[in-house]
Protein backbone atom coordinates (compact mmCIF):
# COMPACT_ATOMS: atom_id res chain seq x y z
CA UNK A 1 0.00 0.00 0.00
CA UNK A 2 1.24 3.49 -0.77
CA UNK A 3 2.68 5.34 2.19
CA UNK A 4 0.25 8.19 1.61
CA UNK A 5 -2.90 6.06 1.77
CA UNK A 6 -4.76 6.88 4.99
CA UNK A 7 -6.24 4.15 7.18
CA UNK A 8 -9.93 3.31 7.02
CA UNK A 9 -12.21 4.88 9.64
CA UNK A 10 -12.40 1.69 11.70
CA UNK A 11 -8.78 0.73 11.33
CA UNK A 12 -6.19 0.99 14.07
CA UNK A 13 -2.78 2.26 12.96
CA UNK A 14 0.48 2.48 14.84
CA UNK A 15 3.24 4.24 12.94
CA UNK A 16 6.58 4.16 14.71
CA UNK A 17 9.37 6.47 13.56
CA UNK A 18 12.97 6.52 14.71
CA UNK A 19 16.44 7.43 13.46
CA UNK A 20 19.53 6.24 15.39
CA UNK A 21 18.48 8.39 18.34
CA UNK A 22 14.84 9.47 18.59
CA UNK A 23 11.32 8.11 18.78
CA UNK A 24 7.85 9.16 17.71
CA UNK A 25 4.57 7.26 17.54
CA UNK A 26 1.54 8.25 15.50
CA UNK A 27 -1.66 6.35 16.27
CA UNK A 28 -4.96 6.38 14.38
CA UNK A 29 -7.81 6.41 16.89
CA UNK A 30 -10.60 5.91 14.36
CA UNK A 31 -12.74 8.21 12.21
CA UNK A 32 -9.70 10.20 11.10
CA UNK A 33 -8.61 11.19 14.61
CA UNK A 34 -5.01 10.79 15.71
CA UNK A 35 -2.72 10.70 18.70
CA UNK A 36 0.96 11.66 18.67
CA UNK A 37 3.22 10.17 21.34
CA UNK A 38 6.68 11.74 21.71
CA UNK A 39 8.52 13.40 18.85
CA UNK A 40 11.65 13.31 16.76
CA UNK A 41 12.69 15.27 13.69
CA UNK A 42 12.88 14.30 10.05
CA UNK A 43 16.17 13.87 8.22
CA UNK A 44 16.53 17.60 7.59
CA UNK A 45 16.38 18.18 11.33
CA UNK A 46 13.69 20.81 10.82
CA UNK A 47 10.30 19.20 10.95
CA UNK A 48 8.71 16.76 13.38
CA UNK A 49 8.18 13.42 11.62
CA UNK A 50 4.63 13.22 12.95
CA UNK A 51 3.59 16.41 11.16
CA UNK A 52 5.40 15.43 7.96
CA UNK A 53 3.67 12.04 7.87
CA UNK A 54 0.18 13.22 8.78
CA UNK A 55 0.35 15.97 6.17
CA UNK A 56 1.31 13.35 3.58
CA UNK A 57 -1.87 11.47 4.51
CA UNK A 58 -3.89 14.65 4.02
CA UNK A 59 -4.73 15.01 7.71
CA UNK A 60 -5.80 18.42 8.99
CA UNK A 61 -3.51 18.39 12.00
CA UNK A 62 -5.16 21.38 13.64
CA UNK A 63 -8.45 19.52 13.84
CA UNK A 64 -7.70 15.82 13.65
CA UNK A 65 -4.91 15.37 16.20
CA UNK A 66 -6.85 14.83 19.41
CA UNK A 67 -4.15 13.91 21.85
CA UNK A 68 -0.44 14.68 22.24
CA UNK A 69 1.45 12.70 24.87
CA UNK A 70 4.99 13.13 26.11
CA UNK A 71 6.00 9.94 27.87
CA UNK A 72 9.05 11.45 29.57
CA UNK A 73 11.49 14.33 29.16
CA UNK A 74 14.50 12.75 27.59
CA UNK A 75 16.03 14.37 24.54
CA UNK A 76 15.41 11.41 22.27
CA UNK A 77 11.65 11.62 22.84
CA UNK A 78 10.81 15.31 22.69
CA UNK A 79 12.54 17.02 19.79
CA UNK A 80 9.91 19.06 17.98
CA UNK A 81 7.06 18.26 20.39
CA UNK A 82 6.31 21.97 20.86
CA UNK A 83 5.91 22.33 17.07
CA UNK A 84 3.50 19.40 17.08
CA UNK A 85 1.44 20.88 19.90
CA UNK A 86 1.45 24.33 18.32
CA UNK A 87 0.00 22.94 15.09
CA UNK A 88 -2.35 20.51 16.82
CA UNK A 89 -4.45 23.32 18.16
CA UNK A 90 -7.41 21.20 19.19
CA UNK A 91 -5.36 18.44 20.83
CA UNK A 92 -5.30 17.75 24.54
CA UNK A 93 -1.88 17.38 26.08
CA UNK A 94 -0.71 14.77 28.55
CA UNK A 95 2.57 14.22 30.39
CA UNK A 96 3.65 12.28 33.43
CA UNK A 97 2.10 13.20 36.78
CA UNK A 98 5.50 12.41 38.27
CA UNK A 99 6.91 15.67 36.96
CA UNK A 100 4.13 17.78 38.47
CA UNK A 101 6.41 19.18 41.10
CA UNK A 102 7.94 22.51 42.01
CA UNK A 103 11.38 20.95 41.75
CA UNK A 104 10.97 19.72 38.19
CA UNK A 105 9.44 23.01 37.08
CA UNK A 106 12.39 24.80 38.66
CA UNK A 107 14.64 22.76 36.38
CA UNK A 108 12.45 23.80 33.45
CA UNK A 109 12.79 27.41 34.50
CA UNK A 110 16.56 26.98 34.47
CA UNK A 111 16.47 26.46 30.71
CA UNK A 112 17.23 30.12 30.04
CA UNK A 113 20.53 29.70 31.85
CA UNK A 114 21.24 26.33 30.24
CA UNK A 115 20.56 27.80 26.81
CA UNK A 116 23.69 29.87 27.31
CA UNK A 117 25.78 26.75 27.16
CA UNK A 118 23.61 24.15 25.40
CA UNK A 119 21.47 24.99 22.41
CA UNK A 120 19.51 21.75 22.32
CA UNK A 121 18.14 21.58 25.83
CA UNK A 122 15.03 19.45 26.18
CA UNK A 123 13.82 21.84 28.82
CA UNK A 124 13.42 24.51 26.18
CA UNK A 125 10.88 22.22 24.51
CA UNK A 126 8.96 21.82 27.76
CA UNK A 127 9.05 25.54 28.43
CA UNK A 128 7.66 26.08 24.91
CA UNK A 129 4.93 23.52 25.52
CA UNK A 130 3.87 25.20 28.76
CA UNK A 131 3.87 28.59 27.03
CA UNK A 132 1.62 27.22 24.27
CA UNK A 133 -0.78 25.74 26.81
CA UNK A 134 -0.94 28.98 28.76
CA UNK A 135 -1.58 30.97 25.61
CA UNK A 136 -4.55 28.73 24.87
CA UNK A 137 -6.20 29.59 28.14
CA UNK A 138 -5.61 33.26 28.85
CA UNK A 139 -6.74 34.60 32.18
CA UNK A 140 -6.33 33.62 35.78
CA UNK A 141 -7.48 30.02 35.44
CA UNK A 142 -5.39 26.92 35.26
CA UNK A 143 -3.62 26.41 31.97
CA UNK A 144 -1.28 23.47 32.39
CA UNK A 145 -1.36 20.07 30.73
CA UNK A 146 -4.84 18.65 30.21
CA UNK A 147 -3.68 15.47 31.90
CA UNK A 148 -0.98 14.77 34.43
CA UNK A 149 -1.03 11.14 33.46
CA UNK A 150 -1.03 8.44 36.12
CA UNK A 151 -1.92 4.74 36.20
CA UNK A 152 -5.59 4.00 35.61
CA UNK A 153 -6.39 7.31 33.93
CA UNK A 154 -8.37 7.38 30.68
CA UNK A 155 -6.84 10.00 28.37
CA UNK A 156 -9.11 9.57 25.37
CA UNK A 157 -12.48 8.09 24.66
CA UNK A 158 -13.71 8.06 21.06
CA UNK A 159 -17.22 8.10 19.73
CA UNK A 160 -19.34 5.15 20.93
CA UNK A 161 -19.30 3.77 17.39
CA UNK A 162 -15.51 3.71 17.37
CA UNK A 163 -15.07 2.08 20.77
CA UNK A 164 -11.53 3.41 21.18
CA UNK A 165 -9.92 4.40 24.46
CA UNK A 166 -6.44 5.42 25.50
CA UNK A 167 -5.41 4.55 29.06
CA UNK A 168 -2.32 5.53 31.00
CA UNK A 169 -0.74 2.48 32.64
CA UNK A 170 2.01 4.36 34.43
CA UNK A 171 3.54 6.08 36.35
CA UNK A 172 2.31 4.33 39.46
CA UNK A 173 1.12 6.29 42.47
CA UNK A 174 4.25 5.24 44.33
CA UNK A 175 6.48 6.55 41.53
CA UNK A 176 4.69 9.89 41.67
CA UNK A 177 5.26 9.99 45.42
CA UNK A 178 8.94 9.08 44.97
CA UNK A 179 9.49 11.79 42.39
CA UNK A 180 8.28 14.64 44.60
CA UNK A 181 11.40 14.54 46.70
CA UNK A 182 13.82 12.97 44.27
CA UNK A 183 13.75 15.59 41.56
CA UNK A 184 14.72 18.27 44.03
CA UNK A 185 18.14 16.69 44.40
CA UNK A 186 18.79 17.37 40.71
CA UNK A 187 18.77 21.12 41.22
CA UNK A 188 22.23 22.62 40.69
CA UNK A 189 24.40 23.65 43.60
CA UNK A 190 26.02 27.02 44.00
CA UNK A 191 29.42 27.05 42.30
CA UNK A 192 28.60 24.18 39.94
CA UNK A 193 29.26 24.97 36.29
CA UNK A 194 26.12 25.53 34.24
CA UNK A 195 25.63 22.55 32.02
CA UNK A 196 23.01 20.42 30.43
CA UNK A 197 21.05 18.39 32.99
CA UNK A 198 21.89 14.83 32.07
CA UNK A 199 19.25 12.18 32.72
CA UNK A 200 17.06 14.31 34.96
CA UNK A 201 13.88 12.28 34.83
CA UNK A 202 14.24 8.56 35.49
CA UNK A 203 12.56 6.16 33.10
CA UNK A 204 10.18 4.98 35.81
CA UNK A 205 8.39 8.30 35.39
CA UNK A 206 7.44 7.30 31.84
CA UNK A 207 3.85 7.13 30.68
CA UNK A 208 3.11 3.68 29.22
CA UNK A 209 -0.15 3.61 27.30
CA UNK A 210 -2.81 1.12 26.29
CA UNK A 211 -4.83 1.83 23.14
CA UNK A 212 -7.96 -0.27 23.46
CA UNK A 213 -10.39 -0.90 20.63
CA UNK A 214 -13.15 -3.43 20.09
CA UNK A 215 -10.90 -6.45 19.63
CA UNK A 216 -7.37 -5.25 18.88
CA UNK A 217 -5.22 -3.38 21.34
CA UNK A 218 -1.80 -1.74 21.43
CA UNK A 219 0.65 -1.57 24.32
CA UNK A 220 2.98 1.41 24.00
CA UNK A 221 5.80 0.81 26.44
CA UNK A 222 7.57 4.22 26.42
CA UNK A 223 10.90 3.83 28.28
CA UNK A 224 9.29 2.29 31.35
CA UNK A 225 11.64 0.01 33.25
CA UNK A 226 10.80 -3.02 35.38
CA UNK A 227 10.83 -1.20 38.72
CA UNK A 228 12.47 -2.38 41.89
CA UNK A 229 9.29 -3.69 43.51
CA UNK A 230 5.58 -4.31 42.85
CA UNK A 231 4.70 -0.65 43.35
CA UNK A 232 6.90 0.69 40.57
CA UNK A 233 7.56 0.28 36.85
CA UNK A 234 6.27 -2.71 34.86
CA UNK A 235 5.85 -4.69 38.04
CA UNK A 236 3.22 -2.18 39.14
CA UNK A 237 1.52 -2.26 35.72
CA UNK A 238 1.32 -6.06 35.71
CA UNK A 239 -0.17 -6.10 39.20
CA UNK A 240 -2.44 -3.09 38.71
CA UNK A 241 -6.06 -3.45 39.76
CA UNK A 242 -7.19 -0.49 37.67
CA UNK A 243 -5.82 -1.22 34.21
CA UNK A 244 -8.12 -2.72 31.54
CA UNK A 245 -7.50 -6.46 31.48
CA UNK A 246 -6.79 -7.01 27.81
CA UNK A 247 -3.96 -8.61 25.85
CA UNK A 248 -2.37 -6.40 23.19
CA UNK A 249 -1.64 -7.59 19.68
CA UNK A 250 0.88 -4.85 19.00
CA UNK A 251 3.63 -3.84 21.41
CA UNK A 252 5.98 -0.87 21.15
CA UNK A 253 8.85 -2.42 23.02
CA UNK A 254 9.88 -0.43 26.09
CA UNK A 255 13.22 1.36 26.36
CA UNK A 256 14.64 0.29 23.00
CA UNK A 257 14.64 -3.38 23.94
CA UNK A 258 16.73 -3.05 27.10
CA UNK A 259 16.74 -5.97 29.47
CA UNK A 260 15.88 -3.70 32.40
CA UNK A 261 12.54 -2.94 30.72
CA UNK A 262 11.58 -6.49 29.84
CA UNK A 263 9.65 -8.25 32.54
CA UNK A 264 8.72 -11.88 31.95
CA UNK A 265 5.15 -11.30 33.19
CA UNK A 266 4.68 -8.51 30.67
CA UNK A 267 4.59 -11.12 27.91
CA UNK A 268 2.12 -13.31 29.75
CA UNK A 269 -0.33 -10.75 31.15
CA UNK A 270 -0.22 -7.75 28.80
CA UNK A 271 0.87 -8.96 25.37
CA UNK A 272 -0.82 -11.65 23.29
CA UNK A 273 1.13 -14.61 21.97
CA UNK A 274 2.59 -13.96 18.52
CA UNK A 275 1.97 -10.24 18.86
CA UNK A 276 3.83 -7.79 16.62
CA UNK A 277 6.65 -6.08 18.48
CA UNK A 278 8.15 -2.85 17.17
CA UNK A 279 10.99 -0.75 18.53
CA UNK A 280 13.38 2.10 17.90
CA UNK A 281 17.12 1.83 18.52
CA UNK A 282 19.24 4.03 20.77
CA UNK A 283 22.69 4.62 19.38
CA UNK A 284 24.32 6.40 22.33
CA UNK A 285 26.76 4.84 24.77
CA UNK A 286 29.25 2.03 24.49
CA UNK A 287 26.63 -0.51 23.56
CA UNK A 288 23.78 0.67 21.32
CA UNK A 289 20.35 -0.76 22.07
CA UNK A 290 18.95 -3.16 21.22
CA UNK A 291 22.08 -5.29 21.50
CA UNK A 292 22.19 -8.68 19.82
CA UNK A 293 21.26 -10.44 23.06
CA UNK A 294 18.26 -8.09 23.46
CA UNK A 295 17.07 -9.07 20.00
CA UNK A 296 17.48 -12.76 20.79
CA UNK A 297 15.61 -12.38 24.07
CA UNK A 298 12.66 -10.53 22.52
CA UNK A 299 12.47 -12.90 19.56
CA UNK A 300 12.14 -15.76 22.00
CA UNK A 301 8.85 -14.11 23.03
CA UNK A 302 7.59 -13.26 19.57
CA UNK A 303 9.11 -13.98 16.18
CA UNK A 304 7.53 -10.81 14.80
CA UNK A 305 10.06 -8.13 15.78
CA UNK A 306 10.67 -4.97 13.74
CA UNK A 307 13.10 -2.08 14.16
CA UNK A 308 12.91 1.37 12.58
CA UNK A 309 16.65 1.43 11.81
CA UNK A 310 19.03 -1.49 12.02
CA UNK A 311 21.81 -1.18 12.80
CA UNK A 312 21.37 2.20 14.47
CA UNK A 313 24.85 3.34 13.58
CA UNK A 314 26.90 3.33 10.44
CA UNK A 315 30.45 3.86 9.36
CA UNK A 316 31.34 7.55 9.71
CA UNK A 317 31.59 9.49 6.44
CA UNK A 318 35.12 9.83 5.14
CA UNK A 319 37.11 12.85 6.30
CA UNK A 320 40.68 13.83 5.78
CA UNK A 321 41.15 13.68 9.56
CA UNK A 322 39.98 10.08 9.88
CA UNK A 323 43.37 8.59 10.58
CA UNK A 324 44.01 10.95 13.49
CA UNK A 325 40.51 10.51 14.88
CA UNK A 326 40.71 6.74 14.70
CA UNK A 327 43.95 6.77 16.63
CA UNK A 328 42.52 8.92 19.41
CA UNK A 329 39.26 7.02 19.87
CA UNK A 330 38.41 3.49 20.90
CA UNK A 331 35.38 3.48 18.66
CA UNK A 332 33.58 5.87 16.33
CA UNK A 333 30.04 5.41 15.07
CA UNK A 334 27.93 7.73 12.97
CA UNK A 335 24.30 7.92 14.06
CA UNK A 336 21.72 7.27 11.39
CA UNK A 337 19.87 10.54 10.71
CA UNK A 338 17.11 9.12 8.60
CA UNK A 339 14.05 8.05 10.60
CA UNK A 340 12.83 4.60 9.60
CA UNK A 341 9.09 3.99 9.68
CA UNK A 342 7.14 0.88 10.72
CA UNK A 343 3.41 0.94 10.03
CA UNK A 344 1.04 -1.52 11.67
CA UNK A 345 -2.59 -1.54 10.63
CA UNK A 346 -5.46 -3.75 11.72
CA UNK A 347 -9.26 -3.39 11.80
CA UNK A 348 -10.74 -2.68 15.24
CA UNK A 349 -12.73 -5.88 14.89
CA UNK A 350 -9.86 -7.98 13.63
CA UNK A 351 -7.51 -10.73 14.67
CA UNK A 352 -3.76 -11.27 14.68
CA UNK A 353 -4.03 -12.64 11.14
CA UNK A 354 -5.48 -9.33 9.95
CA UNK A 355 -2.45 -7.28 11.04
CA UNK A 356 -0.46 -5.75 8.21
CA UNK A 357 3.07 -4.50 8.72
CA UNK A 358 4.68 -2.12 6.22
CA UNK A 359 8.30 -1.01 6.41
CA UNK A 360 9.55 2.29 5.00
CA UNK A 361 12.80 4.28 4.90
CA UNK A 362 15.13 1.57 6.11
CA UNK A 363 12.94 -0.09 8.75
CA UNK A 364 13.39 -3.84 8.83
CA UNK A 365 12.35 -7.07 10.42
CA UNK A 366 14.89 -8.50 12.86
CA UNK B 1 52.25 5.29 17.25
CA UNK B 2 50.75 8.64 18.02
CA UNK B 3 52.64 10.74 20.51
CA UNK B 4 51.20 13.40 22.73
CA UNK B 5 52.87 15.93 24.96
CA UNK B 6 51.26 17.97 27.68
CA UNK B 7 51.96 21.59 28.35
CA UNK B 8 51.40 22.23 32.03
CA UNK B 9 50.82 25.95 31.70
CA UNK B 10 48.11 25.74 29.09
CA UNK B 11 46.98 22.24 29.98
CA UNK B 12 46.96 21.23 26.37
CA UNK B 13 48.10 18.28 24.43
CA UNK B 14 49.96 18.07 21.17
CA UNK B 15 49.50 15.34 18.70
CA UNK B 16 52.22 14.30 16.33
CA UNK B 17 50.95 12.82 13.13
CA UNK B 18 52.59 9.43 12.64
CA UNK B 19 52.41 10.03 8.92
CA UNK B 20 54.16 13.38 9.04
CA UNK B 21 57.47 13.57 7.20
CA UNK B 22 60.43 12.29 9.18
CA UNK B 23 62.32 15.01 10.98
CA UNK B 24 59.21 16.97 11.97
CA UNK B 25 59.85 18.84 15.17
CA UNK B 26 58.05 19.80 18.33
CA UNK B 27 57.49 23.47 18.91
CA UNK B 28 57.32 25.34 22.17
CA UNK B 29 55.49 28.28 20.67
CA UNK B 30 52.14 28.65 22.41
CA UNK B 31 48.93 28.42 20.47
CA UNK B 32 46.09 30.33 21.98
CA UNK B 33 42.89 28.38 22.29
CA UNK B 34 39.82 30.48 21.74
CA UNK B 35 36.64 28.74 22.79
CA UNK B 36 33.67 30.10 20.93
CA UNK B 37 30.06 29.89 22.06
CA UNK B 38 27.83 27.19 20.61
CA UNK B 39 26.60 28.02 17.08
CA UNK B 40 23.66 30.37 17.27
CA UNK B 41 20.25 29.20 16.10
CA UNK B 42 20.67 31.76 13.28
CA UNK B 43 23.89 30.11 12.15
CA UNK B 44 22.29 26.68 12.31
CA UNK B 45 19.28 28.00 10.41
CA UNK B 46 21.64 29.09 7.71
CA UNK B 47 22.54 25.47 7.19
CA UNK B 48 19.09 24.03 7.58
CA UNK B 49 16.72 26.73 6.36
CA UNK B 50 16.32 29.21 3.55
CA UNK B 51 15.05 27.14 0.68
CA UNK B 52 15.95 29.77 -1.91
CA UNK B 53 19.64 28.99 -1.65
CA UNK B 54 20.93 25.71 -3.07
CA UNK B 55 21.91 23.37 -0.27
CA UNK B 56 25.54 22.88 -1.35
CA UNK B 57 26.01 26.63 -1.47
CA UNK B 58 24.42 27.01 1.95
CA UNK B 59 26.65 24.31 3.35
CA UNK B 60 29.79 25.88 1.93
CA UNK B 61 28.75 29.25 3.31
CA UNK B 62 28.13 27.72 6.73
CA UNK B 63 31.50 26.00 6.72
CA UNK B 64 33.17 29.31 6.05
CA UNK B 65 31.13 30.82 8.87
CA UNK B 66 32.61 28.52 11.47
CA UNK B 67 35.51 30.35 13.04
CA UNK B 68 38.52 28.31 14.00
CA UNK B 69 38.57 27.52 17.69
CA UNK B 70 42.36 27.61 17.78
CA UNK B 71 44.05 30.88 17.03
CA UNK B 72 47.63 31.97 16.99
CA UNK B 73 48.66 34.35 19.70
CA UNK B 74 49.23 37.88 18.38
CA UNK B 75 52.86 37.55 19.46
CA UNK B 76 53.67 34.73 17.08
CA UNK B 77 52.85 35.96 13.58
CA UNK B 78 55.32 33.54 12.09
CA UNK B 79 53.03 30.64 12.84
CA UNK B 80 49.73 29.79 11.24
CA UNK B 81 47.06 27.26 12.00
CA UNK B 82 44.88 25.65 9.38
CA UNK B 83 41.72 24.04 10.76
CA UNK B 84 40.63 20.80 9.12
CA UNK B 85 37.90 19.69 11.45
CA UNK B 86 36.10 21.02 14.51
CA UNK B 87 33.72 19.11 16.77
CA UNK B 88 31.52 19.99 19.68
CA UNK B 89 31.56 17.05 22.11
CA UNK B 90 28.83 16.58 24.71
CA UNK B 91 29.93 14.11 27.36
CA UNK B 92 27.48 11.25 27.67
CA UNK B 93 29.12 9.05 30.30
CA UNK B 94 32.41 8.33 32.01
CA UNK B 95 33.43 4.80 32.84
CA UNK B 96 36.81 3.42 33.82
CA UNK B 97 39.61 5.01 31.86
CA UNK B 98 37.49 6.53 29.09
CA UNK B 99 34.38 8.54 28.33
CA UNK B 100 31.74 8.45 25.61
CA UNK B 101 30.53 11.58 23.87
CA UNK B 102 28.20 12.83 21.17
CA UNK B 103 30.17 14.66 18.49
CA UNK B 104 28.46 17.41 16.52
CA UNK B 105 30.33 18.43 13.39
CA UNK B 106 30.89 22.19 13.49
CA UNK B 107 32.80 22.14 10.21
CA UNK B 108 29.92 20.62 8.27
CA UNK B 109 26.72 20.43 10.34
CA UNK B 110 25.01 18.44 7.60
CA UNK B 111 27.15 15.43 8.49
CA UNK B 112 25.67 12.90 10.94
CA UNK B 113 26.58 13.14 14.58
CA UNK B 114 29.07 10.59 15.85
CA UNK B 115 29.30 8.60 19.06
CA UNK B 116 32.87 8.08 20.22
CA UNK B 117 34.79 6.63 23.12
CA UNK B 118 37.90 8.61 24.04
CA UNK B 119 40.51 7.48 26.59
CA UNK B 120 40.90 9.89 29.52
CA UNK B 121 44.60 10.08 28.81
CA UNK B 122 43.77 12.24 25.79
CA UNK B 123 42.36 14.94 28.08
CA UNK B 124 44.64 17.45 29.72
CA UNK B 125 44.89 17.29 33.49
CA UNK B 126 43.47 20.80 33.78
CA UNK B 127 40.29 19.67 32.02
CA UNK B 128 39.76 16.31 33.73
CA UNK B 129 37.81 17.86 36.59
CA UNK B 130 35.39 19.35 34.05
CA UNK B 131 34.68 15.98 32.49
CA UNK B 132 31.12 15.39 33.71
CA UNK B 133 28.01 14.13 31.93
CA UNK B 134 26.54 17.05 30.01
CA UNK B 135 29.82 18.98 29.84
CA UNK B 136 30.83 20.41 26.48
CA UNK B 137 34.28 19.92 24.96
CA UNK B 138 35.73 21.04 21.68
CA UNK B 139 37.97 18.91 19.54
CA UNK B 140 39.95 20.65 16.85
CA UNK B 141 42.15 19.00 14.26
CA UNK B 142 44.35 20.84 11.84
CA UNK B 143 47.79 21.80 10.65
CA UNK B 144 50.22 24.05 12.42
CA UNK B 145 52.49 25.75 9.88
CA UNK B 146 55.64 27.57 10.83
CA UNK B 147 57.21 30.44 8.86
CA UNK B 148 59.78 27.98 7.59
CA UNK B 149 57.00 25.93 6.07
CA UNK B 150 57.17 23.09 8.56
CA UNK B 151 53.74 21.51 8.76
CA UNK B 152 52.49 19.36 11.56
CA UNK B 153 49.14 17.88 12.39
CA UNK B 154 47.74 19.05 15.73
CA UNK B 155 44.82 17.74 17.76
CA UNK B 156 43.41 19.69 20.69
CA UNK B 157 40.61 18.69 23.04
CA UNK B 158 39.56 21.44 25.39
CA UNK B 159 36.65 21.86 27.79
CA UNK B 160 34.42 24.85 27.45
CA UNK B 161 34.62 26.94 30.61
CA UNK B 162 31.00 27.63 31.47
CA UNK B 163 29.78 30.20 33.93
CA UNK B 164 28.88 28.83 37.34
CA UNK B 165 25.58 28.75 39.18
CA UNK B 166 25.30 31.39 41.86
CA UNK B 167 23.06 30.93 44.87
CA UNK B 168 21.12 33.96 43.71
CA UNK B 169 20.42 32.35 40.33
CA UNK B 170 19.41 29.07 41.97
CA UNK B 171 17.05 30.91 44.32
CA UNK B 172 15.53 32.77 41.38
CA UNK B 173 15.03 29.57 39.39
CA UNK B 174 13.48 27.85 42.43
CA UNK B 175 11.10 30.76 42.91
CA UNK B 176 10.11 30.76 39.24
CA UNK B 177 9.48 27.00 39.46
CA UNK B 178 7.19 27.51 42.43
CA UNK B 179 5.29 30.29 40.67
CA UNK B 180 4.90 28.17 37.55
CA UNK B 181 3.71 25.24 39.65
CA UNK B 182 1.05 27.36 41.31
CA UNK B 183 -0.01 28.85 37.98
CA UNK B 184 -0.35 25.44 36.34
CA UNK B 185 -2.14 24.01 39.32
CA UNK B 186 -4.68 26.84 39.26
CA UNK B 187 -7.30 26.62 41.94
CA UNK B 188 -7.98 22.92 41.72
CA UNK B 189 -6.44 19.83 43.18
CA UNK B 190 -7.76 17.14 40.87
CA UNK B 191 -5.51 15.29 38.49
CA UNK B 192 -6.71 16.63 35.17
CA UNK B 193 -7.58 20.14 34.21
Amino acid sequence: MAKTTPPRAVELELSLFGPGIGECLVVHLGSGYWMVVDSCLDQSGDKPVALAYLEQLGVDVSRQIKLVVVTHWHDDHIRGISQVLQRASSARFACSAAIQSKEFLALVCAHDEIKLVEHTSGFSELAEVLAILQARTPGPFRSGPDFWAIEGQCLYSGAPTDDVEVHALSPSSQTVTDSKGGLGTRLPLSGEPIRRFAGVAPHDLSVALLVKTTDMHLLLGADLENGRDDRRGWRAVVGSAVRPKVMSSGYKVAHHGSQNADLEELWTTLVAKNSRAVLTPYARGRKPRPADDDVRRIKAKTPHLYCTVWPATERPPGRNTDRTMNQMTRFRRAVSKRPGHIRLRVPFRGSLDDISIELFDGARRL
Amino acid sequence: MATTAFDGQFGRERFRDPDAPAGGHETTQPIEIGILPAPSPKALKKVQGDNDVPSTERRQEAIQDVDPLIRLTPGSPERRFHVLQQWECVVDGIEGDSFTADLLDLTDPSKPREIVEIPLIEISEADLALLLPGAVFYWILGYEITRGGQKRRVSEIRARRNPKWSQRAIDAVTKRGEELYNRLKGNGEDNST
